[in-house]
Order: C-alpha cells, then sequence, then structure tokens
C-alpha cells in the first residue's frame, strides 16, 4: 500500500516497510500503518506490502519461500521509486522483516540512503525455536494435538523456509549492504542487540541505537494474540528513519 | 478468481478486497459474503483466515468482500459525529450500498468471529438486505448443564477441588482475560433480549450458523447449549449450530480452518436464499 507525502511537506524521498512474518505480520499490522501515516506526514512517500503467500497478497507459502520474499523485496523497492520519481530509498525491516530487508538489498546490490532495523532477528535459531515453544504451549490447550504440519502459530514454515531463517548471518550480511547509514530501534536493550551495533559500526561507524526499555515480548503467547503496543516505538522508529533520509 | 482492492464509504474511507468467481453461481439472487474485522486484526482475518475463505467461496462461485470497518486495518474513521455502534452500521450499510451499486448482490451473508460475530448479529438486526450470517463464537450463556460440564470433573481433581474452594474463601478478583477473548459477560446483553432478537431473524427467514470452538469454553462448553440457553426458541431450520471443542478460538491449525470452510461452503449451498 502506497501512502504519498502529505503535499504540504514533500520531500525527494521514499521509505520501503518491510513487516514480519508470521503471526508477528498481523501483531504489527497496525503500528505498520501507524508508522506509514507517520512518515507520509513527515513528507517521505511510503510504501508497506505484504510477501507472496502473505497477508492480501496471492499465493500459500511453500518451497523456495525465503527466496521469494527476498526478491518480492526488491520488487517493491523498484515499485516505489517508480511510483515516487525519487531516487532516496531507506529501507525499515522489522523482526524477520529485517533479514529479508538485508538480504534483498546485499543480494541484488540495491544502494539505499539508509537502513532501519527494528527488533531485528538476529538469531533465526533461537526465533524458530521461540515459535516452536509458543505452539506447544497453544497445542497444550487442544483436547488432542493436531495433525502434524509445517505450521507455527497459524503459519506455515516449509523446512527450507525454517533452514533458511536460522542459518541468516545478520552480522555478516549486513555488512554488504551498500547504505549510506544504518540504524537499530530495538523495544529492549539485549545483548545480542548491542553485538549487532558492534558489528555494524564497523561498516557505519555513525549507526544510531535507539533503545525503548518497553519490551514487546515477542515470545508471550498471550501477547502474540494482541496487536502490538504501538505509540512511542512507532514513533521512534519514524524520527530515525527521516533522520536517515 | 479476481481479487479487486477497493475504495468506498462517504470519503472513501472504507478499504476492502473483493473478491469475485471466475464462473457466477448459477442460482439467481445469490447473497454475497460480508466479512468483519475479528476484534482489531485487519481484513485478512486471524491466520489468513478470510482470504483463504474468500478465495474458497470463488472457487464455489461466490462473491465476497473482506473489508476493515472505520479505525481497523486500512480504513479510516468516517461518521465522525456518530457513537460507535452507529458508526458499524454506518461501515456495513456503505459496503452493502457499494456491492448493491456495482450490482455484485443484493443481500448478504454477514461473517463474524467473536466481536465480528457480536458485529453482525447487530447488522443483521438492523439491515433487511442481510440474509444470513456466520457467526463465530458468538452470544453464549450459561445454562444448569454448562456448569455441571464445567465442575464435575473438577470434583474428582483435589487441586481443581481445592482452588474452587480457596476462591470462594477468598475476596472476589476479576479473572484475567483468555488471549484474544472478551470475558463473556461484559460482551453479551441480557439473554431474554438477545433471544428475543434471534426470534426477531427467524422470522424474517434469516439463515444463520453459529460455530462455538474451544476457545469459548469459558461460556460455551457443550455441543446443545445454544438450544438450551436460548429454551425460548422453537426449533427453526434457519438455525444450524456447530461446536468444535477441541480448536482455539482464532483457528490457529489449518485442520480446524479447512474443517470450517467445508462447513461454511455447505451451509451456504445448502440453503434456500431469500430475496429482496
Amino acid at each position: 500500500m502506497y501512502t504519498p507525502p502529505r503535499a504540504s511537506t514533500a520531500r525527494d524521498a521514499a521509505i520501503l516497510i518491510c513487516s514480519p512474518i508470521g503471526l508477528e505480520y498481523l501483531r504489527t499490522h497496525y503500528a505498520m500503518r501507524l508508522l506509514a501515516k507517520q512518515l507520509s506526514d513527515a513528507g517521505l512517500h511510503v510504501l508497506r506490502f505484504d510477501y507472496h503467500g502473505t497477508g492480501d497478497s496471492s499465493g500459500e507459502v511453500g518451497a523456495g519461500q525465503f527466496d521469494v520474499w527476498v526478491n518480492d523485496v526488491a520488487l517493491a523497492a523498484d515499485e516505489l521509486l517508480e511510483i515516487s520519481g525519487v531516487d532516496s530509498l531507506t529501507v525499515v525491516g522489522l523482526r524477520t522483516g529485517a533479514q529479508l530487508a538485508i538480504e534483498a538489498l546485499a543480494r541484488k546490490g540495491l544502494r539505499v540512503r539508509g537502513l532501519v532495523l527494528w527488533d531485528p532477528v538476529i538469531s533465526g535459531r533461537e526465533y524458530i525455536a521461540m515459535l516452536e515453544r509458543m505452539q506447544s504451549n497453544v497445542v497444550l490447550e487442544r483436547i488432542t494435538p493436531p495433525q502434524p504440519t509445517d505450521e507455527l502459530l497459524g503459519s506455515h514454515f516449509p523446512t527450507d523456509l525454517r533452514a533458511a531463517i536460522e542459518g541468516f548471518d545478520m552480522e555478516s550480511r549486513v555488512r554488504i549492504v551498500d547504505a549510506d547509514a544504518a540504524a537499530v530501534v530495538v523495544s529492549e536493550d539485549q545483548p545480542e542487540y548491542r553485538a549487532l551495533l558492534t558489528g555494524m559500526q564497523g561498516r557505519w561507524p555513525d549507526t544510531m541505537y535507539r533503545t525503548m526499555d518497553d519490551p514487546a515480548k515477542w515470545d508471550s503467547v498471550r501477547e502474540a494474540f494482541d496487536v502490538h503496543k504501538t505509540g512511542p516505538i512507532v514513533r521512534a522508529v519514524a524520527e530515525v528513519a527521516e533522520s536517515l533520509v | 478468481m479476481k481479487e479487486t482492492a477497493c475504495r468506498f464509504g462517504p470519503e472513501s474511507n472504507l478499504i476492502g478486497i473483493l473478491s469475485e468467481p471466475e464462473v457466477k453461481d448459477g442460482r439467481p439472487n445469490l447473497p454475497a459474503v460480508l466479512m468483519l474485522n475479528a476484534g482489531l486484526v485487519h481484513r485478512v482475518g486471524p491466520h489468513r483466515m478470510s482470504v483463504k475463505l474468500a478465495r474458497r467461496l470463488a472457487a464455489c462461485g461466490i462473491f465476497s468482500l473482506r473489508f476493515d470497518m472505520g479505525g481497523r486495518g486500512d480504513s479510516e474513521s468516517a461518521h465522525h459525529e456518530e457513537s460507535d455502534e452507529r458508526r458499524i452500521f454506518a461501515d456495513a450499510n456503505d459496503a452493502m450500498d457499494f456491492l448493491e451499486r456495482k450490482n455484485i448482490a443484493h443481500s448478504f451473508v454477514l461473517f463474524g468471529l467473536c466481536g465480528g460475530a457480536d458485529k453482525a448479529h447487530a447488522i443483521a438486526l438492523r439491515d433487511s438486505r442481510v440474509v444470513g450470517s456466520i457467526l463465530l463464537d458468538g452470544h453464549g450463556y450459561w445454562t444448569w448443564r454448562s456448569y455441571v460440564v464445567h465442575y464435575l470433573p473438577r470434583l474428582f481433581r483435589p487441586r481443581a477441588l481445592f482452588n474452587f474452594i480457596r476462591r470462594a474463601l477468598s475476596p472476589p478478583q476479576k479473572a484475567p482475560p483468555r488471549f484474544g477473548i472478551t470475558p463473556f459477560t461484559e460482551r453479551f446483553g441480557p439473554r431474554r433480549e438477545v433471544e428475543h432478537e434471534v426470534h426477531t431473524l427467524v422470522q424474517r427467514g434469516t439463515q444463520s450458523l453459529y460455530v462455538y470452538t474451544g476457545g469459548a469454553r469459558d461460556y460455551y462448553n457443550y455441543a446443545k447449549q445454544f438450544h438450551d440457553m436460548f429454551d425460548g426458541l422453537k426449533s427453526s431450520d434457519s438455525i444450524e449450530v456447530e461446536f468444535y471443542p477441541n480448536c482455539d478460538h482464532l483457528f490457529m491449525f489449518e485442520e480446524d480452518r479447512e474443517r470450517l470452510f467445508a462447513r461454511i461452503v455447505e451451509w451456504f449451498n445448502s440453503r434456500n436464499w431469500r430475496t429482496n
């Protein structure tokens, strides 16, 4: 969904928003909408989109999905630049959206003005393990367990998708990205975010780091079914993204 | 099957996806299905349930529109001066007007889960263009048998019995809500009032499919509860009830969604839809 800049403040810059996948996609939809509105109010062209087989987009999740989604990010970037007519692009990626954004930029060699990682999934292995734990808690509520499938919390995660997420090396892949500036915005300060930051500062010495001290509780089954609490962190992400363009 | 993103409403403030079949069902005047938001979840529905149901219906020749009501998903609020309840009616009215103007349908079946089911019931009462409703975890009231089903097994579990006695002796505390579901005592109106409303819909010929899941077991815990809680309702062919005790409130597992979709298609095709 393309959100044009508010006419009075229009600037020659665009922001591509890469959403998370699975249950986190559902949970954060409203936050993505708010973010798009705030960036648009700041005069930026904004595009958010659903990856193939998710949300309103066509298809179903299947084999080779990670690569399909990486291509989707690149396609969305091209589309946004074409619609907006600008050539300055900043990419914001939330959770697994950060992985997909980095991989698309690294693999396709796309040059961007800024890269903002928001609560990025740094360890894909821990992320998949977290989803499996949450799924187990939900299964316990059933009278009989469900038929075995590749579903995790209502979304399909085929074996090769899990492997791609688990094997993703964010610290090394992000260094390949051709960006002028980078930032990390997190809901809660964590050692792994600090480690990522240190690595990124080797590539971008001025990498920004904003922490909100307001845990998003991505691993909570109860919270996972609620719409993500938004306000302050969305404002922080918008401010950081705006400062990079 | 064709899907089209649509804007409608007084300020083009409402956003929805229209799903159109390749081949229209041969039956004339078939209603279109209008999918309402499940709580705060946007138009794709929990675990993409609305997307998949819309595509399944289109494959069966049935039109549907899944849309975000004002302030939900990607839709903006309009009718600012109105109360929440009136805005809901106005948004639903805008959606039905839109489909009528496009000559897609002149009668409608509403689909809603949880808060969406409550809205569907209220909209159906108010708008005679609604000829059917699919209500997932909608109204529910305890009956004497609900208490038996709920408490009897606990009598044989010492820990549960101990907790029950402890709670009975403690000052009352508000129980935390189960995830994704508002405590039923706060959601539903008085039982006899709702029974009268259901009766009104039956009299009007509105077809209803009620589906209750294990996720609603705090207020619905056995298959025949619907008929016991609305015992003043005469048996009617226009009401069908399903109870899926093994299924969670948000249909997280594909096998549950598939079972639901198959039941909805079967129910839809078995109705003699009245025309307006």
